[in-house]
């Protein structure tokens, strides 16, 4: 018979209580069921698809129609970039909302679990799903398609820094949708905003406010998508290149404080 | 009682979301080891207390301990103490019952694995859910999920154990099974359960609170709730003429009042007393003193946990 005690307590305590556990189960929401591979397979035919077609059909097809280096590099990191970032926004609506329509995290709740333990979980183990099926995974699968076309490795650096600021990217979608996830009791606002949200950032970067407010342009994230561009293309870096990464990153502190402190003050 | 024998102690704790007053000056003194019925209509705020002693929700008013810690303050420390069942248990329903009986277990307990497989095991034969372990929970019916509610409420060995409506979804036998687990666990744990099962709570509990439209209508032992708010009565069925016995019983010291009703040609009392102990030595003997007198029926009248619920409860209500 098991006896209490004979078995170690957790010694987790304050805000991070529960954190282990609940990590561990949304990591197996990842990595235990279909998830990750469904996601591996789709972005490999979505994004590694589109760019084996531009690196090794077209050329044999259309060869006039055939991109360089530059071209191919360039569609891959906007396809990595934008597809993503709608999926992360579609996956992840639900994720708090979900678990408060349910019941779940009322009982995970009455637990000795702490609310930011709660969405602390599914922030990074929903961080670390996204960025090794989409990043790291299509990410290694592309500079291996690109440097077998070249007939030689590309350089490692810029490809690395881009990935790092599609990483970025990516993750201030995430935290923003998991922080509209706990202001919010039905998907719609959460899709709609967040959505709203990348469309803004879009239009912004088409000079919709380049013109008058042409910070805005430098806080917002489309502005990483540029500095990925100039890093591929080999250009100089603009001088300004660390504001919008500290903007993107402040963004992302600011939405996961928030969803904290709104969670703290969710009554179940 | 001292503040060290409760383990729930609550002054003036209320919850208003708005105008609506769900919960209000709700003063709760649970004890240590007790089986605590909390009872009271729908709608009545015993969802809403449970859920303010369990950190879910925050109190617009009043306070409340429990193990003499702070609801809002040591919600986390509490709840390390403590076993939840919701009225509606809601779990994740791709796991299995084991699954989710370990996922619970490590918000406590880190190792070994071992133990904790067998606390999981156990816990999972406790409730009957042994055979049906490694299904997913979306197969399960309300009865299955109310047993596993129940499994994963007590897995942690808690010191206080909270039951929203724990045999509501039962048949007979599942609602016999939770009665003799409940009775299994207050060895070593308090029980705080609501429920609309009177008969339940009558054979189980040791004291009651009825709550009534958000207010605290009654907290006593059940022994003592049983035994009336009107004192202790006597009834007698007597068969003859009893008009002078009745000035006879009435002029003793300890007979507060008696009640008469005669229908073809018997007669009956009920004597309200203020000393059960003298009534018990006297009374029938001084009825029996007139020997003409023949006593058929006799007894300390008893009610059953429905009858005062219903006479608070409507005398609440109308008052």
């Amino acid at each position: 018979m098991a006896s209490a005690d004979n078995m170690q307590l957790i010694n987790e305590r304050g805000w991070l209580q529960g954190f282990a556990n609940l990590f561990r189960k949304e990591n197996g929401e990842w990595w235990h069921t279909r998830r990750w591979w469904t996601q591996s397979l789709l972005w490999l035919l979505i994004v590694n698809g589109i760019l084996a077609v531009g690196v090794w059909v077209v050329p044999l097809v259309e060869p006039e129609e055939a991109g360089g280096l530059v071209e191919n590099l360039g569609i891959f990191l906007q396809l990595m970039g934008w597809f993503p970032m709608f999926a992360v926004i579609i996956i992840t609506q639900g994720a708090i909302i979900s678990e408060k329509q349910s019941g779940t995290a009322a009982w995970i709740l009455s637990a000795p679990v702490s609310r930011s333990g709660f969405i602390l979980s599914k922030l990074i183990a929903n961080a670390i799903g996204f960025l090794v099926t989409i990043i790291i995974m299509q990410g290694l699968i592309a500079y291996v398609q690109l440097s077998l076309s070249e007939g030689g490795l590309l350089p490692i650096g810029p490809y690395l820094a881009s990935l790092g600021l599609l990483s970025l990217y990516l993750l201030f979608y995430l935290a923003l949708t998991l922080m509209l996830g706990t202001f919010f009791n039905d998907r719609g606002p959460v899709l709609g905003i967040a959505i709203g949200v990348a469309i803004f950032s879009m239009l912004s970067m088409g000079n919709l406010f380049a013109g008058f407010m042409p910070w805005l342009v430098l806080v917002l994230p489309e502005t990483l998508p540029g500095l990925i561009s100039a890093l591929v293309q080999g250009e100089t870096l603009p001088a300004i290149w660390p504001v919008p990464i500290i903007a993107i990153s402040l963004y992302i502190v600011l939405f996961v404080g928030l969803a904290i402190w709104r969670f703290n003050r969710e009554e179940f | 009682m001292t503040t060290n024998e409760l383990v729930i102690n609550t002054q003036g704790l209320g919850k208003s979301y708005g105008d609506v007053h769900a919960l209000k000056s709700l003063d709760l003194k649970v004890p240590k080891n007790s089986i605590f019925g909390f009872l009271g209509p729908n709608g009545a705020g015993k969802t809403t207390a449970i859920k303010l002693l369990l950190g879910l929700t925050r109190p617009t008013s009043g306070s409340g301990s429990v193990f003499g810690q702070d609801i809002v303050e040591d919600g986390l420390d509490i709840r390390k103490r403590i076993g939840y069942l919701a009225q509606d248990p809601r779990f994740y329903e791709h796991m299995t019952a084991r699954e989710t009986l370990h996922f619970k277990a490590h918000f406590y307990y880190s190792g070994p694995l071992d133990e904790i497989e067998n606390r999981v095991t156990e816990t999972l034969e406790l409730v009957g859910l042994s055979d049906k372990a490694d299904r997913p929970i979306k197969g399960f019916s309300g009865g299955e999920r109310q047993r596993l509610g129940i499994a994963q409420a007590q897995i942690n060995y808690p010191d206080l154990l909270i039951l929203d409506e724990p045999a509501a979804a039962l048949d007979p036998m599942g609602r016999r099974d939770v009665l003799e687990v409940m009775e299994r666990i207050q060895k070593h744990a308090t029980i705080f359960y609501s429920t609309h099962i009177l008969d339940d709570v009558q054979r189980v509990s040791d004291s009651v609170a009825i709550l009534n439209h958000g207010v605290l209508v009654a907290q006593a032992p059940i022994q003592e709730l049983l035994g009336g708010s009107q004192g202790t009565i006597y009834f007698l069925d007597i068969e003859g003429e009893t008009d002078k016995d009745q000035a006879r019983i009435a002029d003793q010291a300890w007979v507060s009042s008696i009640d008469v009703t005669s229908a073809d040609a018997q007669t009956t009392w009920q004597v309200t007393v203020t000393d059960d102990d003298a009534a018990k030595a006297q009374l029938l003997r001084l009825v029996m003193e007139d020997e003409q007198l023949s006593v058929t029926k006799f007894g300390r009248k008893t009610y059953e946990l429905e009858e005062i619920f219903m006479n608070i409860v409507e005398g609440d209500n109308h008052g």
